[in-house]
């Protein structure tokens, strides 16, 4: 336990303070039409983003307590700082720039917050983001991070690169880019009792399938990264299997939101929507998700012998008395 | 152009490179890209750029894996003892 300082259980605490805070309510809009937002409904991209940092502050007390961190303790502490930091600078624009008046992106001035008063929650939040961000950056400098050196976790048994893995790669970051960067993923017709029909992005309409892909995508490439380069943390086999089971959680998400879209209840509550038609982008992103999937399982059942051999030698070690 | 045994023609040896480009070309247009009609260049672009990201990481690396599954660890660095013993053992 000294390898944690008293900054990083600061960052700790900051992480449960967004915790508690993402189940609370951030807004209550007034004026004709008063109602309260929730965090998850409210911001939902500065939500994924807080959760974010609250999962990388409380893996990183965790791993450095089990002395399993995968980078230096000066460097780790300064990752849990920045995106505590991006957590925190996102935090302040939506307090001061509230999504309810049709600002969804950036740049539109703080006129969207007269209608809105921010409640205890956002505070908390908000709260929780500085204590991350200061504990993280602060742990950095401290002599217990200084002298924590990288003990990432790497299986005994490492075979490289596949081709299939790399195909798992290329389809995950495909099953990220068609549906939510800048292709149209909706053309809708009659949202909100608008005429004419409009094209909508995956990363604005669908927000937390968006963050939920591209965790899923950056965890797939860095696993397949770290095989590479013959450091992966799992057996070939439970490596191939991980990119599978993950890439399938993608898939079936894109496919939900293909044959489900969120028009109908945007922000959670019914709202009045025409038709609404899924793109190309939609079909391809699961596309890249499903090949992402067929990449795992092929990776997983061509080690799968390899593995098996591995577990059953000791037994005949030990009969040999070597 | 004559293949000489042994040796990458240009062509084979630029083809990461070409294949990394074109992906990234790709992914530059989609980011110009408007509506889905003017999409449709772009998606198309990137589309191809990644099927050449695979298709040259099976060039890359299927052979290597077929050796490596032949009993050849060509990338064993912490290979279990086990394996370190001769076949006979």
């Amino acid at each position: 336990m000294h390898r944690i300082s008293a900054f990083l259980w600061l960052a700790a605490g900051g992480a449960v303070l967004q915790v508690v805070a993402l189940g609370t309510n951030f807004y209550e809009t007034t004026g004709k039409q008063a109602a309260v937002k929730s965090a998850w409904f409210g911001i939902p991209h500065a939500s994924d983003l807080i959760l974010a940092a609250a999962v990388v502050a409380i893996l990183a007390v965790g791993l450095t307590a089990a002395n399993r961190q995968p980078v230096r303790g000066r460097n780790l502490g300064l990752i849990v700082g920045v995106i505590g930091l991006l957590a925190t600078a996102q935090l302040v624009y939506r307090m001061t720039t509230p999504p309810f008046g049709g600002c969804l992106q950036y740049g539109c001035g703080t006129n969207a917050a007269q209608d809105v008063n921010l409640l205890a929650g956002i505070w908390i939040a908000l709260a929780g983001c500085v204590a991350v961000t200061v504990g993280g950056f602060l742990h950095a400098f401290t002599s217990a991070a200084r002298e924590a050196g990288p003990h990432p976790l790497i299986s005994a048994e490492q075979r490289g690169m596949s081709p299939w893995l790399g195909l798992s790669a290329v389809g995950a970051v495909a099953m990220f880019v068609f549906p939510f960067t800048g292709f149209t993923l909706y053309t809708v017709s009659g949202f909100l009792g608008q005429e004419g029909t409009a094209p909508w992005g995956g990363w604005l309409s669908l927000p937390h399938t968006s963050s939920f892909v591209l965790a899923i995508m950056l965890i797939v490439v860095g696993l397949v990264i770290a095989a590479g380069r013959n450091r992966s943390p799992l057996q070939p086999a439970a490596l191939g299997a991980t990119v599978a089971i993950l890439s399938f959680a993608a898939a079936a998400r894109i496919f939900y939101r293909i044959i489900e879209d969120p028009f109908s209840t945007a922000g959670g509550v019914d709202t009045a929507v025409g038709s609404v038609q899924v793109e190309l982008a939609g079909y391809l992103g699961l596309a890249g998700a499903v090949v992402a999937v067929l990449g795992g399982i092929v990776h997983a059942v061509q080690h799968r012998e390899s593995t098996a051999e591995g577990r059953r030698r000791p037994p005949v070690e030990q009969a040999l008395g070597t | 152009m004559q293949m000489v045994p042994g040796r990458q023609t240009k062509l084979g040896r630029y083809r990461g490179y070409v294949a990394a480009r074109g992906a990234l070309c790709g992914v530059l247009a989609a980011g110009a890209g408007g509506g889905t009609t003017t999409e449709f260049l772009p998606m198309a672009l990137l589309l191809a750029g990644f099927t050449a990201a695979a298709v040259w990481m099976f060039r890359r690396w299927g052979k290597q894996g077929a050796a490596g599954r032949q009993g050849a660890p060509a990338h064993q660095i912490s290979m279990p003892v086990g394996d370190a013993r001769p076949a006979n053992v």
